[in-house]
């Protein structure tokens, strides 16, 4: 089987979520199962300099993975104006590729444009798509969380105009007739969480081809020891933050909570784990400020997958404080296999991975005080804690994924007629 | 006789008593009658009478011929007159016999007018060689025409020496005599004559003056350059001044291209700077700020008048290209409220504006098809007096002058009289002119293949507004039902556009592949002639006009459209069909087109259920309707063809839809509304940045011409369909 993935940046230059799944699965499926084709990343002017002559450049040593440079994206309509690149440079890799399946990650940086080229250069290829945020179907940087802060229950042409208060209305039917007419090419649109599949539902896309399928992590490195003592005191009370330092994870109200209960004598420690990269100044200057007015927090800066059984064995607790819904967070995955209970948002895709009271807590979402009284209990009671992390099932392995995703793609190849693809015309209701 | 050349002859019968009439004298010779052309004049000398005859030269013209005259007599058989034998003599003096230079100057001008004339002679040499010869005994040597300017590249502007009779202003015909050939000077007005530089290097070329007076010299121009015609006008010397005027108005009376020198002398010169009488401290006031000559020998003229204490008596206009005054009646203008002006006098010290300082005025015919040039208005006072008010140079261009009329009144302000009275006359010529400058579109090819026989052509004229192109290509392009089926073409109507939107659709057609047709206009020629234009370069079947602010709301759409049209064409029938419309928000922006009487009595364009939710049940069931929107409009080529196509009579683009349905209708066709193809329209985006549009009676002017075409069709039309409902309070 011939497989081209896409994904809007590499791993190695920027390990995100999704970026690091999606290569763990292009690597998992080429390693066990065969498959064989390329994992084609996007990149930028934030990591790289365009080459002359060329959108191409490589990354890293391997020989199926490459970099194609798309600037001058238009984040709102999803466009990469760039055709004439895309034309020249996308259409004949991507055919002597001869992809079976093309598998797009996202389409920032690519979009609707490169769909458009691959779909002609891969005429007989099947489309797969996974959502792993709301980006086609929320304009605010996919996350369904509005300008000012508040979780959107949308989407709704009328939510999104209050977000954008100058952009013409038409821009966001436009916006919206072209993702669902582009991933209505889509033989599948993948969604790691309950979540999301209902959001993309409730926007109307057709049930039949939105399809569940939750993430997976690597499970190569050794597992913290799952019996972690606790402290003299017998108290579970140190609590670990693994993810980047942004306005969405919810470092800001993580560190406030703990303000909160160092003011109220609640002994804890708690420790962030993560980067500041491309944070503005404005943001960062909160950030230490909050850092400084919680006297048990400490910052610990960047870490790498590598680093993450030794840094997990130090807490008992991992939280996930994001302001917005979340999809399906790799931390919490992380932490399972680690052994640790997850304190996280009560609503949206993080929820439905944590069970309240089963294998974690659940608090109120940006509601400082609200995870405050949630990390005291958790903090003072240490039964708590042996009861749900012995409710802790084993997270789902990309092993495991790369076994559900083979298992698409070959229903998908199998239902297909060669050289007859059968256009998806029952269109998608706005 | 004379043989002037190898092919004329000229005859001399003497004939003191003048029995003969030149009308109708008949010669013939001993073989039959002379064979024409030829022409008879009576030249009168001391001694009496000779007539003479000018003809080619035959046998019967032959020295040592007998000729044969009678007198041709009010339908009786002519009767024999004379017979007289031909002697050849050795000159024109000669023939006559005289040397009365009167009579030689008359024998002068009918030879070198015939030859110029019925002869068809003026490069006959040894004839000019002649009337040179003939001129050239006759000049007075103090008499001459002088090189005073150049006008131009190629004319030199001579002056006539001004001791002669005063010679017209209008057309005069002078005759140049050079030594082989004659010549017209068509352009000559007044003391004025304007020719070709080359004449002047003709040496001895001489001017024979169409009003009396006798041949003069034409002087060589000096070696120093002669000042320019534009210089002459800036001299204040009543004699130049005269001249000069006297030359615009040759060349007004000229070709095309001396009236086009004459824009261009105009437009340069900058003509005499705009006077109005606007001091609020004076008693009365006014200013022509607006004067358009509408092409077709009007002009439209706009300005106002404050006269609050009665002292203007009347009016009188004069033109650029002269011709006298003629009075303008006061109660032929027709007056509008100026909110600016009754503002700016409100405290003048004798009265104020009044509540309808403003007038505009059209007059069909005001003289000439003058380009440019400026206009003025004398105000005849009760005291006698005059004021003098001086129009800026009116627009040079046709599309130019017609959107000044169009904006020359505020919307608020215009009423249907001065619409009908003056407005929609001087824009429906002025419209014309413009739209017979179009020039030919240029059609550019982008990609190859498509469908071999297209069932349907996309036509999409673009207008400025770039916005959609992007998502309205792609989204056709995605839809496999019209890669299929139908061809696309994209027409361009503002050409300043060209490169971006090639480069645009090109870069496009390399990730979508649907091949397309970009027709460039050659200028902003307005909706109806896009359409017209996308029309013949395509070669489908089944035409569907699409704006450029339409996007699919899903695939599929075009097949229900061609369904319907398909079920009503039956029969050969004309039929049209559009397809259900939506705003941006979702609801109905076209569900049909229907016409209610709005204020004053005319007919509007609505449209069904606008604003109601997009699945209104009455919206959803397919009917025939009394029109629908051109935003999205399917009809068959040969009835588009048979109907041809689009009216290019309204301005920019708007009533052109109905009057397409209305056309079809009354050739017998039916129209319905389709309301499985559902599209987006994101109305007015493109008109919205045409500046001669959104600020300007253009819009009133259309609906003017449509209630003026089809009041009475609309009223039998919409008795048929009394379930419209109506938004407009009547």
């Amino acid at each position: 089987m011939r497989i081209l993935h896409l994904c809007h940046n590499h791993p190695d230059l920027q390990p995100g979520g999704s970026e690091v799944l999606a290569r763990g699965l292009f690597r998992e499926l080429r390693d066990r199962h065969g498959a064989e084709g390329l994992f084609l990343a996007a990149v930028t002017a934030a990591h790289r300099q365009r080459r002359p002559g060329t959108l191409l450049q490589a990354v890293g040593g391997a020989a199926d993975e490459m970099l194609v440079w798309l600037g001058h994206f238009d984040r709102f309509a999803l466009s990469q104006p760039d055709t004439y690149g895309l034309a020249a440079t996308l259409a004949p890799l991507v055919a002597s590729v001869d992809p079976d399946i093309v598998h797009f990650h996202h389409l920032l940086q690519f979009g609707a444009e490169a769909v458009d080229a691959i779909r002609r250069a891969a005429p007989r290829a099947r489309l797969v798509f996974t959502a792993h945020d709301f980006f086609p179907i929320c304009p605010q940087e996919g996350q369904l969380l509005t300008t000012d802060g508040r979780l959107c229950r949308g989407p709704s042409p009328d939510a999104c105009r209050r977000c954008f208060p100058g952009k013409p209305a038409e821009d966001f039917v436009m916006r919206d007739l072209q993702m669902r007419d582009v991933l209505s090419d889509f033989d599948r649109i993948l969604l790691p969480s309950e979540f999301a599949r209902g959001r993309y539902l409730a926007a109307g896309y057709p049930a039949e081809r939105l399809a569940l399928m939750p993430n997976g992590i690597a499970c190569d490195g050794p597992a913290a020891p799952r019996r972690r003592p606790a402290a003299p005191d017998g108290r579970r009370d140190r609590f670990g933050f693994f993810g980047h330092i942004n306005r969405f994870k919810g470092g800001m109200v993580l560190l406030e909570a703990s303000r909160i209960l160092s003011e109220d004598g609640t002994a804890h420690r708690l420790t962030l784990h993560g980067g500041t990269a491309y944070q503005p100044d404005a943001f960062l200057e909160r950030f230490n400020a909050a850092l400084e007015a919680a006297p048990m927090a400490r910052h610990h800066g960047p870490y790498t997958g590598a680093d993450l059984g030794g840094l997990m064995a130090e807490v008992d607790w991992v939280v996930v404080p994001s302001v917005w819904w979340e999809n399906a967070p790799l931390v919490i995955l992380e932490a399972f296999r680690h052994g640790r209970p997850v304190i996280c948002g009560n609503a949206g895709g993080m929820a439905e991975m944590v069970r309240d009271g089963m294998d974690g807590l659940h608090a109120p979402i940006g509601d400082p005080a609200g995870l405050a009284a949630v990390l005291r209990r958790a903090a003072e009671r240490p039964e708590l804690w042996d009861r749900l992390a012995s409710g802790i099932l084993p997270p789902k392995t990309i092993a495991q994924v790369a076994e559900d995703h083979i298992s698409l793609y070959q229903e998908l190849l199998d239902r297909s007629v060669p050289g007859s693809r059968a256009p998806a015309e029952a269109a998608v209701a706005a | 006789m004379v043989s002037l050349s190898d092919g004329i002859v000229l005859l001399g019968v003497e004939d003191p008593a003048g029995r003969l009439d030149p009308a109708r004298v008949v010669a013939s010779g001993e073989t039959g009658p002379i064979r024409p052309p030829f022409s008879w004049h009576r030249v009168r000398t001391r001694g009496g009478a000779v007539l003479l005859l000018i003809a080619h030269a035959q046998a019967p013209l032959a020295a040592g011929a007998v000729l044969r005259l009678a007198q041709d007599g009010d339908g009786e058989s002519t009767t024999p007159a004379a017979t007289a034998s031909i002697a050849a003599r050795d000159g024109i003096a000669a023939l006559l016999g005289t040397t009365e230079p009167a009579a030689l100057l008359a024998a002068l001008r009918f030879v070198s007018s015939k030859a110029l004339g019925t002869l068809r002679r003026a490069d006959d040499a040894g004839l000019a060689r002649h009337c040179h010869r003939l001129a050239a005994a006759l000049l007075d040597p103090a008499r001459a025409a002088r090189p005073v300017a150049r006008a131009g590249e190629e004319l030199v502007l001579w002056s006539l020496p001004d001791d002669g009779p005063p010679a017209r202003r209008t057309a005069p015909q002078h005759t140049l005599l050079g030594p082989a050939r004659l010549h017209r000077a068509p352009l000559a007005a007044g003391r004025a004559v304007l020719l070709p530089a080359r004449h002047a290097a003709t040496a001895g070329t001489i001017l024979l003056p169409a009003d009396g007076g006798g041949p003069v010299r034409l002087l060589p121009p000096p070696p120093a350059p002669l000042p320019s015609l534009t210089d002459l006008g800036r001299r204040t010397e009543p004699q130049a001044r005269a001249l000069h005027a006297d030359a615009l108005a040759a060349l007004a009376a000229g070709d095309d291209a001396a009236r086009r020198l004459l824009r261009d002398l105009r437009l340069v010169g900058g003509g005499e700077p705009a006077r109005a009488c606007a001091a609020p401290e004076h008693p009365f006031g006014g200013a022509l700020d607006m004067a358009v000559a509408d092409g077709e020998g009007g002009v439209f003229l706009r300005g106002w008048l404050r006269d609050p204490l009665g002292l203007v008596a009347g009016l009188t206009l004069r033109g650029p290209a002269g011709g006298g005054d003629r009075p303008l009646p006061l109660d032929a203008l027709h007056r509008f409220a100026r909110p600016d002006l009754t503002d700016t006098y409100a405290d003048a010290p004798h009265g104020g504006a009044g509540r309808e300082p403003g007038f505009a005025v059209h007059l069909p015919d005001a003289g000439g098809p003058c380009t440019g040039g400026q206009w003025s208005l004398r105000l005849r006072l009760t005291t006698g007096d005059t004021a003098h008010l001086v129009a800026p140079p009116g627009p040079a261009q046709p599309r130019a002058a017609r959107d000044a009329v169009l904006a020359a009144v505020a919307p608020k302000h215009l009423t249907q009289a001065l619409m009908r009275g003056c407005i929609a006359p001087a824009t429906g010529r002025l419209h014309r002119a413009a739209m017979a400058l179009r020039g030919a579109p240029e059609e550019v090819r982008i990609g190859g293949g498509g469908p071999a026989r297209p069932q349907a052509a996309l036509v999409v004229p673009l207008y400025r507004n770039l916005r959609f192109l992007r998502h309205q290509y792609a989204a056709f392009a995605r839809d496999p039902s019209l890669r299929e089926t139908a061809e696309l073409v994209y027409v361009l109507d503002s050409p300043e556009q060209r490169e971006d939107v090639e480069h645009m659709l090109r870069g496009l057609h390399a990730v979508c592949g649907m091949p397309l047709t970009l027709v460039v206009q050659a200028a902003n020629h307005g909706y109806a002639s896009a359409c017209n234009a996308g029309a013949a370069a395509a070669t489908a079947p089944v035409l569907a006009l699409v704006n450029s602010d339409v996007v699919p709301a899903a695939r599929g759409w075009l097949r229900p459209l061609l369904r319907e049209l398909d079920r009503l064409s039956t029969g050969g029938r004309p039929a049209a069909v559009g397809p259900k419309l939506l705003f941006d928000d979702g609801s109905l922006q076209h569900a049909g087109l229907f016409f209610e009487a709005g204020p004053g009595g005319e007919w509007y364009n609505n449209h069904y259920w606008k604003g109601y939710p997009r699945f209104h049940p009455p919206a959803q069931a397919a009917r025939p309707v009394p029109g629908v929107t051109g935003a999205l409009l399917c009809l068959r080529r040969d009835a588009f063809e048979a109907l041809g196509g689009v009216c290019t009579d309204y301005v920019v683009g708007d009533y052109e839809d109905s009057d397409l349905c209305l056309r079809l209708r009354a050739a017998g066709g039916e129209i319905a509304y389709m309301p499985e193809a559902e599209l987006y329209h994101f109305e007015r985006q493109s008109i919205r940045e045409h500046g001669g549009y959104a600020r300007t009676a253009a819009c009133a002017y259309n609906r003017h011409l449509h209630h003026a075409r089809w009041a009475p069709a609309i009223e039998a039309l919409m008795a048929r369909f009394p379930d419209a409902p109506s938004t407009l309070a009547a």
